[in-house]
């Protein structure tokens, strides 16, 4: 469903693209909603994945505690709905879901997973944003120095430091800053949330954000060097155009395209909490839950933060498209 | 009025001169380019003897992984000891650890990419040659998944399998991972199967299974192998992810990611316990995507 | 039918030995060698040869437009002034005012997310102090020379909003904003549809008509060449062949190469079941050339001295130069 990919005749795409302020406006908002259409579907069925790939699982929340007595394990799982015909209990979770009832806790009895997910979400989603924000400035940054000095000492440097960044994982750097920064040289604190205070989110964001402004330079120094071939690039330098106008006006959006699509997940992705990064500074984050969840069988839990996050991700998608239309003018709207 | 003989794609000419007569076959001259490259050269190196050692130290060795031995508990790397990389917290020797924790790493690595390749091509494949709504159904079905989270994907599966054996460990990872390969080998296979060999082979009526087999899959392959080569890295590392958080390989067995999990423990006592599998782990990452970028490198070379 | 080349006027455009090589994977290749030609204002200069002749790239050497991988040597006066290899800052006061350059591809060489308007206005503004405004009466004035129609609603467009031929006017407006002495055409033509390149050619006589811009027309088109152009090189492997006024070419070709190529065009008269003619053998190959004479394996007429030396471009006739050993032709 092209409106406007090269394929349509340059009758429609000239009729089309006439559409000016509330119509490009109208525009927009049908896209939004074409896509929502396919999202929404998409949530339900992770939603109706994750409930049954958890349902089909062998052993049960209540195993551990094996000494239970039956009565009350039946009890208990009437309190859960175990009981219940998996249909039923589906549709109960989903209804619940859509009032923003994440349901219990199996093992934190007395805490909703909306609570978890509520006190849990601003730790990972702080760490995560200033991660992302600090690897797409230093990555894109670092990404043009070395497309524009291609295959210079300064080049090879930077590729040298991003490969370091990429392979290097973030559980070795992690308890390496941890031992370097807070051990040795006790400048930071090792572990522990303090409230947000400032000192604390140090090296878990630093930790974070390493692997990011590896990949993001990669990603920048690639999508540079395509578009500096371009004919066009080659247009604005016969022109007699300054470097910094060649490479601002006419290289810097084209060339930042494939750094756009890989944010939006990514920004996704740290949102909901580094698993490693929150496990190793001990920090209360909605990836520690997870892993928690996971490890402990506690469903709901799991499927909560699957939830959300799958969310997250088709938002983070959502975005990127729009924003496709925003950088491109030739991409009206793509499939 | 355009002469005849007279083309005009200047673009191949000029430019890019080396694209033409040259006598080598594309292969070979890819090869002599990545053979040039010194540090996708030395990474295949790096992976031959990180495999070969892997392989025989902890046959060769005198000590055992096992072997616990009180007096030496967390000592030091040293020559006199003979614990060259030292001991951990049950005085085990490290060195010897070290390497039998490549051997699980690397066939993790391997096996889950294998696996994530044969499912990739078989469905990308067949959904690009289908086409139709059975391609749309695949796509979407690949667009659903996508949606999860690779890492949390996993962990799910890992828990809800439950058994924590490296099996079920590779297996997970490889089912994961396809999503992409698929993609790729979809494109692919849409472009081939419109290659005139293709069409000859449908009109002698070669059963489809036969077609994809012969004459599909060979030629997509060749598409994925740089992704293929930058994801055993990738897997390698998610192994080591799930043993750092518990959820992946269980003692007795161990792997990088196992050993770093309880040298970070133990970092502020004994830091080689942190740094030896940390360095092994690294290296084996470094090496294969070094791999990786030579062979794109040698496969398209524009970008140089 | 063409005014013949005003040998009095000053030069232009002076090319003197210019010779470029890239850097390959398989050793360096010299795609322009030993160049030497002269165009003077007014004048409409045809640089025809085949894919791989290094007509484009002898004009991408001049703009100083080569490829990372490429140098240039010998020497390039733009009105009397040395340009080749200048500093970069040198030659962006130079390009697109003093000489300009138009590209092949009118699709891609146009930067696709930014307004037609907003493209042609930054050359006047990089190169002069002028407000937006005046700038926007220049860009307009401009477009309508080269006859676009609805030049106002056409400044807001963007690149993929307007038709090949649309693109190819907007990328002669913009090398003609800065009014200059030397307007570069690489095949100017070749992407279009042939009713619009016939519309194309027409902008170009008009510019020769109206202005005393002086044009260089490279292309693998004999037709173009013979439509517009004073004077005529023909390259063949990276050297001038043939080089003097389009008439003496045409009509009294001094190269077996350019002989051929005009033998190849098809004409209305021939008989349409006949095989069309064609230069037998294969294009060179840069990276091993022939000893001797580049053509000599395709060259109907080769003497055992042509395997030996490479004929040098002589002056055959008055003002008409080829390279060939074969004595004057009858």
């Amino acid at each position: 469903m092209c409106f406007m990919a090269a394929k349509c005749g340059a009758v429609s795409s000239n009729a089309l693209f006439h559409l000016k302020g509330r119509d490009a406006g109208r525009v927009m908002l049908k896209l939004i909603a074409r896509r929502l259409m396919v999202a929404i579907p998409t949530v339900f069925i992770i939603i109706v994945l994750s409930f049954l790939i958890i349902k089909m699982a062998p052993g049960g929340p209540f195993d551990a505690e094996a000494e239970i007595d039956p009565e009350i394990l039946a009890n208990l799982e009437r309190a859960y709905y175990l009981d219940r015909p998996i249909w039923e209990q589906f549709w109960r979770y989903f209804t619940n879901l859509l009032q923003g009832d994440f349901g219990q806790s199996f093992i934190f009895r007395d805490r909703s997973v909306a609570d978890i997910i509520i006190q849990g979400f601003p730790v990972s989603a702080q760490i995560g944003l200033w991660a992302i924000f600090i690897g797409a400035f230093g990555g894109i940054a670092l990404g043009i120095i070395a497309a524009l000095r291609k295959n210079s000492f300064v080049d090879y440097g930077v590729m040298t430091v991003a490969m370091t960044g990429i392979a290097v994982p973030t559980f070795v750097t992690a308890p390496t800053m941890a031992l370097v920064f807070g051990l040795y040289l006790g400048l930071l604190p090792i572990s522990g949330w303090g409230g947000g205070a400032l000192p604390n989110m140090i090296l878990p964001i630093a930790a974070l954000a390493l692997p990011k402004i590896g990949v993001i330079a990669r990603i920048t120094r690639g999508g540079m060097l395509e578009v500096l071939r371009a004919n066009y690039v080659r247009t604005a330098r016969s022109k007699g155009l300054r470097e910094s106008i060649v490479i601002w006006r006419h290289t810097l959006r084209a060339g930042l395209t494939p750094v756009v699509s890989y944010l939006g997940p990514a920004i996704a992705g740290v949102m909901t909490g580094s698993v490693v990064i929150e496990q190793i500074f001990g920090l209360p984050g909605i990836g520690r839950s997870f892993v928690e969840g996971a490890v402990n069988r506690d469903y709901p839990v799991v499927m909560g933060i699957t939830i959300l996050y799958a969310t997250l991700i088709i938002i983070m998608n959502l975005i990127v498209d729009l924003s496709y239309r925003l950088l491109d003018p030739r991409v009206e709207m793509s499939k | 009025m355009t002469v005849a003989g007279l083309d005009n794609d200047k673009a191949a000419a000029g430019a890019k001169p080396d694209a033409g007569g040259d006598s080598r076959s594309p292969a070979r001259r890819a090869f002599d380019r990545f053979m040039r490259n010194k540090s996708a050269v030395a990474g295949l190196i790096i992976i031959g003897l990180m495999t070969v050692t892997s392989i025989f130290v902890p046959i060769l060795s005198p000590k055992d992984i096992q072997t616990v031995s009180w007096e030496y508990v967390l000592s030091p790397p040293s020559l006199e000891t003979g614990y060259w990389f030292g001991t951990d917290v049950n005085g085990r020797d490290l060195f010897v650890r070290t390497f039998y924790a490549g051997r699980i790493s690397l066939a993790i690595g391997l096996l889950a990419t294998a696996i994530a390749f044969m499912i990739g091509v078989i469905y990308g494949s067949i959904s690009g040659y289908f086409g139709g709504a059975l391609d749309s159904f695949m796509m979407r079905v690949c667009d659903v998944l996508y949606a999860l989270p690779t890492l949390f994907f996993i962990i799910i599966l890992v828990t809800v399998l439950g058994a924590k054996n490296i099996f079920i460990v590779f297996m997970c990872i490889g089912a994961v991972e396809w999503l992409t390969m698929a993609r790729i080998v979809r494109g692919q296979t849409l472009s081939v199967k419109q290659k005139e060999y293709v069409e000859a082979a449908k009109a002698i009526g070669l059963p489809t299974s036969k077609i994809l087999a012969r004459y599909i899959v060979p030629n997509v392959t060749s598409a994925v192998i740089v992704y293929v080569t930058l994801l055993i890295p990738v897997n390698i590392l998610i192994e080591s992810y799930l043993s750092f958080l518990g959820l992946g390989v269980q003692e007795p067995l161990t792997s990088w990611g196992l050993l770093i999990s309880q040298g970070s423990v133990e970092m502020e006592n004994a830091p080689w316990l942190l740094f030896f599998p940390a360095l092994f782990l690294t290296v084996t990452l470094f090496a294969f995507n070094f791999i990786g970028d030579g062979l794109r490198d040698a496969l398209d070379p524009k970008d140089r | 039918m063409h005014s013949t080349p005003r040998t009095d006027d000053p030069p232009v455009l002076e090319c003197r030995d210019l010779a470029v090589r890239f850097a390959g994977d398989s050793g360096e290749v010299c795609a322009v060698n030993g160049v030497n030609l002269t165009v003077r204002a007014g004048e409409c200069f045809g640089v025809v040869g085949e894919s791989g002749s290094g007509k484009s790239q002898a004009f991408m050497a001049v703009m100083g437009l080569l490829a990372e991988n490429g140098r240039a040597s010998g020497s390039v006066k733009l009105n009397g002034r040395e340009i080749l290899n200048a500093p970069r800052k040198t030659l962006n006061a130079i390009r697109g005012v003093e000489m300009s350059f138009i590209f092949q591809d009118p699709m891609s060489s146009l930067t696709p997310f930014l307004r037609i308007g907003d493209q042609m206005c930054e050359t006047l503004i990089e190169h002069s102090k002028i407000s937006r405004d005046e700038a926007r009466n220049r860009v307009l004035e401009v477009l309508e020379m080269v006859r676009i129609p609805a030049a106002k609603r056409r400044f807001g467009q963007f690149p993929h909003e307007l038709s090949g031929g649309m693109r190819q006017r907007v990328m002669i407006a913009q090398a003609l904003l800065c009014k200059p002495a030397l307007l570069i055409a690489d095949e100017p033509t070749t992407a279009l549809d042939v009713t619009v390149q016939a519309e194309i050619l027409d902008i170009f006589a008009g510019l020769k008509k109206h202005t005393n811009t002086a044009i260089v027309m490279v292309t693998h088109d004999l037709g173009v060449i013979a439509s517009i152009c004073d004077s005529v090189a023909v390259m063949y492997a990276g050297r001038i062949v043939e080089r003097g006024a389009a008439e003496g070419v045409f009509y009294d070709p001094q190269h077996p190469y350019t002989r051929g190529l005009l033998r190849s065009i098809p004409s209305i008269t021939d008989d349409p079941n006949a095989d069309a003619q064609v230069i037998g053998g294969q294009p060179p190959n840069l990276l091993n050339l022939p000893k001797g004479c580049h053509f000599r394996p395709r060259c109907e007429n080769a003497m055992a001295i042509c395997a030996q030396e490479l004929p040098p471009l002589l002056e055959r006739k008055p003002q008409h130069f080829g390279a060939c050993h074969l004595e004057v032709t009858p």
